[in-house]
């Protein structure tokens, strides 16, 4: 199962990932994580790794040496692709978890991020997982990469929501964009500190047709990882991922 | 997206020939295309259009240009 993790920019897809991941390791299963933010580069430290994985990019030579590597057929090129065939220096590892990287924007005037988008794009579509394992797309922020068609190779959408107007208005957008696909989409909410507010985001979202399956409380834990750049675990924020990725799988077993 | 999708216009049909080709070389009598991901097509033909704003397309079609 290929999840994308979707959302305002701010409303908490790399903690989201971050927490699903580490469940998902507690569960025995074996869990990749896209990392395809072009922009931001923490999610490796939230994974609880020292440095990040050599971006994707790198296999085609990276923006600046993009022309000359070109000339060479990678692993990128191949029809299919399994996690085994992913360059070790690629993939990074810890404890049953799996990270790659795509690329990121790393100079000013070094142009537009389209081959990152068409190498995510292929990534994901040849990406073949075997039944116990599952890829978490920490996606970019907003709705650009459906644009791009990033989102085909995905197999659901979990849209990442939190208590404003503005994150309301994009998981609407998502939601109609990823139908458009025919891929299913489902809410979590996050940062919540009442019942009230997750009432009134769930009432929100339904009457946009989007079905909420968890809820992530505001955690001091996750507040202070994220601020000190330190792995996310443990606290109630994490036990709240444990339903939301109980939800997922049984979502999937019935899908099959 | 900036990478395009070329084509030759054949006269009765628009053939694709390669997806997400990042480099387009000029010789002798064609191109040569290469893609993202390092595939190579030399193809004969001239350039019809190029479309660089909505679908990203490059068109070629048979013979030289007009």
């Amino acid at each position: 199962m290929k999840i994308s993790v979707c959302g305002k920019g701010g409303s908490g897809k790399s903690v989201l990932t971050s927490l699903l991941a580490n469940e998902a390791i507690s569960r025995g299963l074996g869990i990749l994580v896209v990392d395809s933010d072009e922009s931001n580069s923490g999610l490796f430290k939230m994974l609880g790794f020292e440095k990040p994985p050599i971006p994707l990019m790198e296999l085609i030579g990276g923006k600046k040496r993009l022309k000359e590597k070109m000339r060479n057929p990678n692993v990128l090129a191949e029809s299919h692709l399994s996690i085994k065939d992913i360059p070790s220096q690629h993939l990074i590892r810890r404890n049953g978890l799996m990270l790659v990287s795509i690329g990121k924007i790393l100079h000013s005037l070094e142009g537009c991020a389209c081959p990152m988008g068409v190498l995510n794009r292929e990534f994901l579509k040849k990406l073949r997982l075997s039944e116990n394992e599952i890829a978490i797309i920490d996606m970019e922020a907003g709705v650009e990469h459906f644009g791009r068609g990033i989102d085909e190779g995905i197999d659901r959408v979990l849209l990442v929501v939190e208590p404003s107007f503005e994150s309301l208005t994009v998981a609407e957008k998502i939601k109609g964009l990823a139908s458009g696909m025919n891929k299913p989409v489902s809410a979590v909410l996050n940062k919540i500190d009442s019942e009230r507010i997750a009432h009134k985001l769930e009432g929100e979202l339904k009457t946009r047709d989007i079905e909420v399956i968890g809820t992530i409380p505001n955690d001091p834990l996750v507040f202070e990882a994220c601020l000190e750049g330190q792995a996310i675990g443990g606290g109630k924020a994490f036990h709240a991922a444990g339903k939301v990725l109980g939800n997922l799988l049984s979502e999937n077993r019935e899908m099959d | 997206m900036c990478l395009s999708t070329v084509y030759m216009n054949s006269g009765y049909e628009e053939k694709e020939i390669m997806k997400d080709v990042a480099r387009i070389e000029a010789e002798g009598k064609g191109f040569w295309l290469i893609n993202l991901f390092g595939e190579r097509e030399f193809i004969e033909g001239s350039i019809q259009t190029v479309d660089l704003m909505d679908e990203h397309f490059v068109m070629l079609r048979k013979g030289k240009p007009n």
